[in-house]
């Protein structure tokens, strides 16, 4: 399906709509997890998707089309956290005197309020390696870091959300 | 890196909920894409340009007239001598894999092996120090400071983590070795004059460009080419070689706000003589090593993390033996660990994918047979299993160098 798309060529509204739904749930993820509000993740990944339909012609294929579009989901997910200055980690405790959303799994709302204490820049690396199953490598791409950086924040990210699944 | 992805987490965290988008979320979303189609017109015919100047390069690259120019051979040993008596280096690393994504980093190298690697930019966050002296490396990104000591000396174990060095210049002088039928063209880069390699890396329709200095012998850019269009480039901007050692900090300090962790990675500096007390083995030693090396480094581990790809890791590494020989900026690293009961089991440990274009080739080892692999994907090296051995040779040498130290292996 992405193969359909000759970068060179000016883009076709129909086939990039295409290729946006076949990544639409974990961008919606990466997105919401970080922003931590629908309305918001929705304006993001419409500035997005906007920013890649426009930079398309100038993908060159080293990374693969789905790589190249979740960097740029996440940069404008970090765009918009510098932006509106909401970097604050949540913790869990504030998360928990907050009533959190409710879930009928307790163990998911403690993943949850663990996912939501992480940083930005944790919560989206081990989204993408543990929940999208990315490469250290494709991961590295898509955060503009080296696949080292990748290593440590995901050990750093795991051991505090293995705790929530104990 | 053995365990690329956590199962368990991975469901738990596909399992909550997602939102849906808001209602009108696709029209809203194609009507702005039809508003600006004017917009990428613009952007093809900007790349095209690009391109266009790109495929001149190329073109002229490609048929270099009949000149006097260095052979490829004599480039690497340009390179070779000035690896080998520079003192320190320093400059910006810049990696380019599209037009305008553009990552760079701060560095300086000490021929001692301390390393410090400075992201630049806001999205580049790490530093990155590895001081040789205490083999303490620390590295600082974001809320995060972590610390590493024990260091294994280098490839295959768990070595001070110079990506940045690896990919950015380890990798040219690897490639450098690997392509043996390069062309020479001799260029001016950056108002110096330099030399240019052109050759096939054995990637289906790939070309590299190694652009070296041809006053100091260090490599400054190495550009790929696929299917003859830019496919992305290393390069060093702000070149500077010194004689003399680096002065930086190669040691950095936590802040106050930051998370700190320290791992050990299990590996102890010994004497040579007391390997086998350690070791509870008589270590391989190389009777034979290129003009220049020393012995810099000599360590032990009761155990280390599994070798090799990362997809099929090898059998966890136990009393492991490394022996790191130096010159200049070049290093050569000698390992030994005990097979295990399967022996059959061991791939080569110190290449770290599957990504290998070239075929080893079947060599001595210490009277045993080894496998010499000369690839531009992974550092040149030897490894093969030696009687209760698995035993390792890594380091940026000729295959005719790497030849003669693994036959020259001897306890």
């Amino acid at each position: 399906m992405t193969e359909q798309i000759r970068p060179a060529d000016q883009p076709d509204t129909e086939e990039f709509l295409a290729l946006v739904r076949e990544y639409d749930l974990r961008h919606r993820r990466l997105a919401y997890r970080l922003l931590g509000d629908r309305d918001r993740m929705d304006d993001v990944l419409q500035e997005a998707y906007a920013r890649a339909f426009r930079a398309l012609p100038r993908f060159r294929g080293r990374s693969g089309l789905a790589t190249w579009l979740y960097r740029i989901v996440y940069n404008t997910c970090i765009d918009e956290l510098r932006r509106s200055g909401a970097r604050k980690e949540v913790s869990l405790e504030e998360w928990r005197e907050r009533g959190g959303r409710r879930d009928d799994v307790e163990q998911r709302l403690d993943l949850e309020a663990a996912l939501a204490s992480l940083s930005p820049e944790l919560r989206a690396v081990v989204l993408l390696v543990d929940a999208d199953e990315l490469s250290y490598e494709e991961a590295a791409e898509v955060l503009g870091i080296p696949p080292g950086t990748v290593a440590s924040r995901l050990s750093r990210a795991r051991d505090t959300l293995k705790g929530a699944l104990r | 890196m053995t365990d690329l992805h956590d199962r368990e987490l991975g469901a738990a965290l596909r399992g909550l909920d997602v939102p849906e988008h808001r209602p009108g979320f696709t029209p809203e979303l194609e009507r702005r894409l039809t508003h600006r189609r004017i917009r990428p017109r613009l952007w093809a015919l900007a790349a095209a340009a690009a391109l266009a100047g790109i495929a001149t390069a190329v073109a002229v690259l490609a048929f270099p007239g009949e000149s006097n120019v260095a052979s490829a051979a004599e480039v690497r040993t340009a390179v070779s001598e000035g690896m080998g008596s520079a003192g320190s280096v320093s400059g910006v690393f810049v990696n380019r894999e599209q037009a305008n994504n553009e990552n760079r980093w701060r560095f300086v190298l000490d021929r001692s092996g301390s390393f410090r690697i400075e992201g630049l930019g806001p999205n580049n966050p790490t530093v990155l120090a590895y001081d040789s002296k205490s083999n303490v490396e620390t590295w600082s990104d974001l809320g995060i400071f972590t610390r590493r000591t024990g260091l294994a000396p280098g490839a295959p174990d768990s070595a001070p983590a110079s990506w940045v060095v690896q990919r950015g210049l380890g990798a040219v002088v690897a490639a450098l070795v690997a392509v043996p039928d390069a062309k020479v063209d001799e260029i001016t880069y950056s108002g110096r004059p330099a030399w240019r390699l052109r050759a096939a890396t054995g990637n289906a329709g790939e070309e590299q460009l190694i652009t070296v200095d041809r006053e100091t012998g260090i490599p400054v850019r190495d550009e790929r080419l696929r299917d003859g269009r830019f496919a992305g480039e290393w390069r060093i901007d702000d070149l500077r070689v010194s004689s003399a050692g680096a002065t930086a900090r190669f040691r950095l300090q936590a802040s106050s706000d930051q998370q700190q962790t320290t791992y050990d990675m299990g590996f102890s500096r010994v004497p040579l003589a007391g390997v086998e007390a350690a070791a509870g083995y008589k270590p391989l030693v190389p009777s034979w090593v290129p003009e220049g090396y020393r012995l810099a480094d000599v360590a032990v581990a009761a155990s280390s993390r599994p070798t090799g790809n990362e997809q099929r890791p090898n059998p966890a590494s136990r009393r492991v033996v490394a022996l790191r020989y130096d010159r200049g900026l070049d290093q050569l690293v000698v390992t030994t660990r005990l097979t295990g009961s399967n022996p059959p089991r061991w791939e080569d440990p110190v290449t770290a994918s599957s990504l290998q274009v070239r075929r080893p080739e079947s060599i001595s080892l210490a009277g045993y047979e080894g496998r010499l692999v000369i690839d531009p994907n992974s550092v040149p090296h030897v490894w093969g299993i030696a009687g209760p051995l698995v035993v390792t040779i890594a380091g940026n040498l000729s295959g005719a160098d790497l030849r003669r130290i693994a036959a020259s292996l001897q306890r």
